[in-house]
């Protein structure tokens, strides 16, 4: 018996028609071709210790 | 700096992407065109995703007229973001639960609201805010929600800021005002050792800026922490449709406002959102809104922003790979800075 027909199949989305992953489509078949690691970047300023402005 | 090919729906739009000054009617274009491609996306994960997910037609089609009627709450790009993560990942469950939580979430106040973030233990919410600290980078945030007084403090720190912005800058306020719809305040870890944030956005907030309530910088501090943030956004719907800046992730630079080398996108970002900053301070020292203490400070940052903005624009130009758009809304940028010095 195949028991991996009851894994469900996977959902295939069209990375053209998803805002913000356009650029995934361009990373196709590539280890980085994933959504989470094309996930549009966060900008994040920052600082080390409270007291600290590292700007 | 070269620029190459690359045509966005929205330069067909008629407003004017590129222009380095306030533009409310941009922003506005802009929101709705972000909108109409989140409703767009969300339509076809739903087609997609048939079988797999169980979505009440009612409910979907209820959401997307909302969303097409006005602003949404930012969160739910968020949730959309995630979804697709979920989905790529086959975890069915967690893109159900998401969806579930994205179709309920109310339409965005039409005034600029500022809220405390939850507890990230306990609310979805919260941990979708704090989900944008989880950089993969290396680098750990901590973030909580703020304690009572924090926040007072700070929001009476948005509100002198923003009385200083109506008053000297009105293109300023319009565009903050139409563009933010919601301002987060959470805190960082207390531990002198520890990273701690000043500010965020992400593109998949669209609309959303989270800020440390913990600052102790003041007014000015304040207007250009949010036009920092809000030209964050800007940026992120104007390159909505293709990228402003096709340099690779991997390829590092120093950044003007960040210690750890940051990818071009990053770079282009920072000084961008430098020249926004060195903008509003030096139009409200223009305005005569300011004295004493206040005047002093503008003066100093204002000089300090044109700083950092001539060191990331040198980066910018020696080794950045941009757009069409991109490049012109660098450029325009350089054209202020140029004059204003």
């Amino acid at each position: 018996m195949n028991t991996s027909s009851t894994k469900l199949p996977r959902v295939s989305l069209d990375w053209s028609k998803l805002l913000g992953y356009s650029q995934v489509q361009s990373l196709q078949g590539t280890k980085n071709s994933t959504a989470k690691q094309a996930k549009i970047g966060a900008k994040i300023g920052f600082k080390t210790g409270v007291k600290t402005f590292a700007k | 700096m070269k620029a190459t090919d690359g045509v966005s729906t929205l330069e067909a739009s008629g407003v004017n992407l590129c222009a380095f000054e306030p533009d409310v009617e941009r922003v506005r274009v802009l929101d709705q065109h972000m909108r109409r491609r989140l409703a767009e996306s969300i339509r076809h994960i739903a087609d997609r995703s048939a079988g797999h997910l169980h979505l009440t037609a009612d409910v979907l089609e209820a959401f997307l007229t909302r969303l097409a009627q006005g602003p949404i709450a930012p969160l739910a790009f968020s949730y959309y973001s995630d979804i697709v993560t979920a989905l790529e990942d086959d975890d069915i469950s967690s893109a159900q639960s998401l969806f579930d939580a994205l179709l309920v979430l109310p339409s965005a106040d039409s005034s600029m609201r500022v809220t405390d973030m939850g507890d990230p233990r306990h609310e979805l919410s919260a941990r979708q805010f704090a989900s944008f600290f989880a950089t993969g980078a290396g680098i750990q945030f901590d973030i909580y929600p703020p304690p009572r007084e924090i926040s007072a403090q700070c929001r009476r720190q948005i509100d002198e800021a923003m009385r200083l912005i109506d008053a000297g800058d009105p293109a300023a306020s319009a565009e903050i005002r139409a563009l933010l719809r919601e301002i987060v305040l959470a805190v960082g870890s207390d531990d002198a050792k520890a990273y701690t944030f000043d500010g965020a956005s992400s593109f998949m907030l669209w609309g959303a800026i989270i800020l440390n309530a913990n600052r102790n910088d003041g007014a000015i501090g304040m207007v250009q922490m949010i036009a920092h943030e809000t030209a964050h956004n800007l940026l992120f719907g104007i390159g909505s449709d293709s990228p402003l800046v096709l340099n690779e992730p991997d390829e590092l630079y120093p950044s003007p406002l960040r210690r750890d080398p940051r990818p071009m996108d990053g770079i282009y970002h920072a000084t961008y959102v430098s020249a926004r900053m060195c903008r509003i301070v030096r139009t409200l020292i223009a305005s005569g809104q300011l004295s004493g203490a206040l005047l002093e400070k503008a003066t100093r940052d204002a000089a300090e922003d044109a700083r950092l903005f001539r060191m990331g624009y040198q980066t910018v130009q020696a080794h950045a790979r941009l757009s069409p758009v991109g490049q012109a809304v660098i450029e325009h940028a350089a054209a202020y800075m140029a004059g204003a010095d």
